[in-house]
């Protein structure tokens, strides 16, 4: 038995069920999920401000998971929010979306496109975002383009299929105007119409959750922990919080 | 239940117990693994000239995966030949250890160091061809260096406590002067190796046969596949002789 302990970066328990179900169907039989959101921070991470709300009380979670004998963790957010510190600070593997959804595309293809969910006057900000861990991942060279779908998050499972019809849009716009091979989400929170959509569009379609989850699972199973050379365990000295 | 084919793509089935026997150990329960090695071709593959006298061969044990009832191919060779010739004729999932192993590497730390193998005088060959490999995935500035214990392939197994030596010394030398942070076997060959290694050195091991079942593995599970615009099918009424 594994258990990976997932962190929803956000002040709201509303993902927690759905992204549960998610994992459900697609994890080990030896793995167990467990979710939890937090109690303080945004309710949402579409700036570098929310991003610096959401890492503290992350990483707090993270060293928790790890008191608590969990085998693994993942960041619930396309913006990795804490991960580096996470790791830091943990000797059990911890993962993020966006790092791991980016080299599962680039184990298919060549050059990946990020469609990011949010309204629309969100998108230069939450462009920014992303491209900050394309950057720190030195994977820009692998990234066709980021879009919006100008759809906001809270509303992406409403209005089911005019947004199943919006994903399908951009992703095609990607495949034929900016050169992408592979379709990236750039959102924890596209659920059902991401699984949908991959049936119909002409290039893999990776869903966030699902690349966190089996790259967590097999560093579990590998016995693989991030190196403590790169990510070596933070000094003992006061830090007041 | 989830069938994978591991191709190993020489003309020797000396590894193909000892592969299947370690993927075993680390396969999830419902995969089934079957290991085949090539019969034509080199009996280890150490310079391109290799490579290329591979890559026919076990392109054409890829290719008869699919109708053999295979969910997903492995080719079991650092230098991942045929693997993208492969992704274009293939349905179905084709991963190389090469690729798997660099990815998973840059996932763990900044900076990796691959230990290959391979003859004495050939050692800047090994590190040549392995910069190579790195520059079509776009990931050489995810390597710190390339280093080579200097073992051919046919002897790895019998000179295993050189090889067990050599491999420590030269991820050491990665790690102080190199500043890897994590360290890549570069051959399917170094088999029972890696944790040694890891354990004193402090910093993760990828065994990249390890790395490649865990990308097929999860790839099959996600139902995705390579993409078919980056790896378009070949025509299939064109002639082409043998």
């Amino acid at each position: 038995m594994q258990r990976i302990k997932v962190i929803v970066p956000v002040c709201t328990d509303m993902w927690n069920a759905p992204v549960k179900a998610l994992m459900e169907r697609y994890k080990e039989p030896d793995t167990q999920i467990d979710i939890e959101s937090l109690d303080t921070g945004p309710e949402s991470l579409e700036f570098a401000y929310d991003q610096a709300y959401a890492e503290l009380p992350t990483v707090k979670h993270a060293e928790k998971a790890q008191q608590e004998g969990c085998d693994g963790v993942i960041i619930y957010c396309f913006a990795d929010p804490g991960l580096a510190a996470a790791r830091e600070a943990l000797s059990i593997p911890v993962v993020g979306l966006c790092e791991s959804s980016i080299h599962l595309a680039s184990l298919l293809g060549e050059r990946f496109t990020i469609l990011l969910a949010g309204s629309k006057h969100l998108f230069a900000s939450k462009r920014i975002v992303v491209m900050n861990r394309l950057k720190a991942y030195e994977f820009e060279h692998k990234c066709a383009s980021i879009r919006p779908l100008g759809v906001p998050v809270l509303d992406l499972e409403a209005q089911h299929e005019k947004k199943l019809a919006q994903l399908l849009a951009q992703a095609s716009t990607a495949i034929e105007q900016d050169g992408a091979d592979t379709i990236v989400l750039g959102c924890g929170g596209i659920l059902q119409i991401g699984e949908e959509a991959s049936s119909s569009l002409s290039a893999p379609l990776i869903v966030p959750a699902l690349a966190a989850l089996k790259t967590c699972e097999s560093f579990i199973r590998m016995n693989l922990l991030q190196s403590k050379r790169c990510y070596p365990l933070p000094e003992k000295k006061k830090r007041l919080s | 239940m989830k069938r994978i084919k591991v191709v190993v793509p020489v003309s020797s089935d000396m590894w193909n117990d000892s592969v299947k026997q370690l993927m075993d150990d680390y396969k999830n329960a419902d995969t089934q693994i079957h290991v085949v090695n090539i019969a034509k071709g080199p009996e280890s593959l150490e310079c391109t000239y290799d490579e290329v006298m591979a890559e026919m061969f076990t392109l054409q044990e890829a290719e008869k995966a699919p109708q053999e009832g295979f969910d997903g191919v492995i080719i079991y060779c650092g230098s991942d030949p045929g693997l993208r010739a492969a992704k274009e004729k293939l349905d179905i999932p084709a991963v190389g250890l090469g690729e798997s192993s660099y990815h998973l590497a840059s996932m763990l730390g900044s900076s990796f160091s691959v230990i290959t193998v391979g003859p004495p005088d050939l050692v800047a060959t090994q590190c040549r061809r392995v910069r190579d490999h790195l520059k079509v995935y776009a990931l050489e500035h995810k390597c710190a260096s390339v280093r080579s214990v200097a073992i051919p392939v046919i002897d790895l197994e019998k000179e295993k406590t050189k090889q067990e030596q050599r491999v420590f010394a030269e991820a050491t030398k990665a790690i102080e002067e190199d500043n890897a942070d994590t360290i890549v076997l570069g051959c399917g060959g170094m088999l029972g190796v890696a944790e040694r290694v890891s354990k004193e050195l402090g910093v993760p091991v990828i065994i990249p046969a390890i790395a490649a079942l865990k990308i097929c593995e999860s790839l099959i599970r996600m139902g995705l596949v390579q993409s078919k615009r980056c790896f378009g099918t070949p025509p299939p009424d064109k002639k082409r002789i043998l």
